[in-house]
């Protein structure tokens, strides 16, 4: 890959992050950001992370470069009621933490996990822990080193919403990326 | 019958106390009077027919030494009873052969009592009652208690126990204890308190107080010992704590997840869950020889270990079929049995002492509920109405489950009947109130 060309997709890296980071407060519109991000991307035809950084996955698909501060990454991913599996629109933007994890071997991240309130606070606990470790594992299949990764649960101990809707529980079932 | 008690008994009403750095400090030490606003019990729904009991005012106790008050308080929060009015009573006898029992019974009172406290030598206090059942005349009950002066209350508490029991034949639960934790948001900051206070709420203490999550606080069989998670080192660790001395220290430190301690009717071992190994999975640890025993092994999540009363199986909280059921595990063949069929959501059991009835949180058209579930016939009953119910724990006479709920956005705890027949609230002051725990008797 040129220079040139990682400088057009690291630029267009930076502008997608910019404006998905708008909502990076964990408001409901983070969703929306990361999908925007996502089209953009395709829109862009830029290849893929994994291509771009010589050794990942390519499935992902999406677009960018290889990020060069944690401050360009989107820090917060959500997930469905009692599931660990990371939502399709957010593997572009867990795909970007391990470019810059890998590109970086010396920063280190925790991933908190996160649930709602629903149901008892021991399995949440547990479930946390389960959403935090299929980032981690994610991660490590893109080829970032164990190392760099810890992984803590907060089951539903720390809302980021504190209502009691399913708009807040939405918000609140999450993993967060902490550098 | 409904019966609504708006207010509590004056001495029951909630206090507010400044909180200071003193009381910061204390809490540090695991032992704290100052600062908190206590729980107020309010009755939302009684039995059909109350048994009528009349506690004559007794002598020598007046104000915050007022036995019959307290006693009458303590009878009335279970909705099992009403208290006749003070000024409905036709006389105050303090002796015996004052009872008139005709006259009780013209004011419709099955059982009536009375009493006198009287201060004795080295600050301590007397009180000696005699329980009468009005319709036969008999005596029922004749003792004499005696106590510290400055903790009425305490002794007010034993001889709410003694009556419950002449009358009921189950023994009272008013002398027990409980355990809660609470949360609460000041300029953005978090704030996480263990307590302990009386059963009814009164003379709350704190025990812990972090910046970080406090978690599954649970009663060594002993009424002395705690266990519990907290989050103070910014990791999850399982801690051991006197409630007495304030002694404290940490049993787990392992990598990933150190939740849901749970004491051996012996008192000697904890099951506990670890995911040191790669997932939630139950352990043993014997904390006399910190011997650690792995007791669960599968993929999935497994969690919420609780001893049966006979101590040699636990019940046990696992996706393992693809959604949240309680199961039972034998810790000798370690052979494990799924016991909740009723439902996609059923999680944090806990067994009755009599080993007959498992309670637990069940989701049913989406809400959370406390339910019951006979172990032997399998038939489930719902026991709460509200839609975030959680963290059952069973009183230690079996007769009340006491768990937490949420209204009007905040936390709260909340209590009902094992036939489901009698509830009430504690509505908190402030802050989140959430996870008690009831202690063994005393």
């Amino acid at each position: 890959m040129s220079l040139s060309r990682l400088l057009t997709l690291a630029l267009l890296m930076v502008s997608l992050v910019g404006l998905a980071g708008c909502s990076s407060k964990g408001d409901i519109d983070e969703t929306a950001a990361g999908g925007a991000a996502a089209g953009m991307g395709g829109q862009g035809g830029a290849s893929s992370y994994g291509a771009g950084a010589g050794g990942g996955i390519g499935a992902h698909g999406g677009s960018g470069g290889i990020p060069s501060s944690p401050a360009e990454l989107v820090k917060v991913i959500y997930f469905d009621f009692d599931q660990d599996a990371i939502r399709d629109e957010y593997r572009e933007q867990v795909v970007a933490h391990a470019l810059y994890l890998k590109n970086n071997p010396q920063a280190s991240l925790t991933i908190e996990g996160h649930c709602d309130e629903r149901g008892t606070r021991e399995y949440n606990l547990a479930l946390g822990e389960r959403r935090a470790k299929a980032v981690r594992n994610f991660l490590l299949l893109e080829g970032v080193a164990s190392n760099q990764i810890e992984v803590v649960s907060y089951g539903e101990e720390r809302a980021e919403n504190p209502e009691h809707s399913e708009e807040a529980w939405s918000q609140n079932r999450r993993a967060q990326f902490r550098y | 019958m409904t019966c609504l008690l708006s207010s509590a008994p004056a001495a029951l009403r909630r206090r507010w106390r400044p909180f200071g750095l003193l009381a910061l400090l204390l809490s540090l030490l695991g032992w704290s009077r100052l600062g908190v606003a206590n729980l107020t019990i309010e009755i939302t729904s009684g039995v059909d027919n109350p048994i009528k009991v009349a506690i004559v005012p007794f002598r020598g106790a007046e104000g915050v030494d007022d036995v019959a008050g307290i006693v009458s308080g303590d009878l009335e929060r279970t909705g099992q009873f009403s208290a006749i009015a003070r000024n409905n009573m036709l006389s105050t006898p303090h002796e015996e052969q004052e009872v008139v029992m005709r006259d009780w019974r013209l004011l419709g009172a099955d059982y009536v009592a009375i009493g006198q406290l009287q201060r004795t030598a080295n600050g301590q206090s007397e009180v000696r009652y005699l329980l009468f059942n009005t319709a036969t005349g008999a005596r029922l009950l004749a003792e004499t208690l005696t106590g510290r002066s400055d903790q009425t209350r305490a002794l007010a508490h034993r001889v709410s126990d003694r009556i419950y029991e002449a009358i009921t034949g189950i023994p009272g639960i008013f002398s027990t204890q409980m355990i809660y934790i609470t949360e609460s948001r000041s300029a953005g900051a978090m704030r996480y308190r263990l307590f302990l206070a009386d059963a009814d709420g009164e003379r709350p203490q704190v025990l812990l107080d972090s910046r970080e999550p406090i978690l599954s606080p649970a009663w060594a069989p002993d009424g002395e010992r705690i266990a519990y998670v907290s989050f103070e080192t910014g990791r999850p660790a399982i801690y051991v704590q006197n409630v007495r001395s304030g002694q404290r220290e940490q049993v787990t430190n392992f990598s990933g997840l150190n939740s849901a301690p749970d004491w051996s009717p012996d008192g000697r071992r904890l099951a506990l869950v670890l995911s040191k190994d790669g997932d939630p999975e139950i352990y043993i640890l014997d904390l006399a020889t910190r011997n650690l025993k792995r007791v669960t092994s599968h993929f999935a999540i497994d969690t919420e270990p609780r001893w049966l009363p006979d101590g040699e199986s636990l019940i046990f909280t696992s996706n393992r079929g693809g959604k949240p059921q309680i199961y039972q595990l034998d810790l000798d063949s370690l052979a494990v049995k799924r016991v909740t069929y009723e439902g996609d959501y059923n999680a944090r059991g806990t067994v009755t002492a009599d080993g007959r009835t498992l309670v637990f949180v069940h989701r049913s058209g989406g809400n959370f509920h406390i339910a019951a579930q006979d172990l032997k016939r399998g038939n489930v009953r719902i026991l709460s109405d509200t839609r975030l119910d959680e963290s059952p724990s069973v009183s230690p006479n079996g007769t009340m489950v006491l768990y937490a709920t949420e209204t009007r956005g905040q936390g709260i705890l909340a209590a009902v009947s094992i036939d489901g027949r009698v509830r009430f609230r504690i509505p908190a002051t402030e802050g989140d109130v959430r996870e008690p725990a009831w202690s063994p008797l005393r």
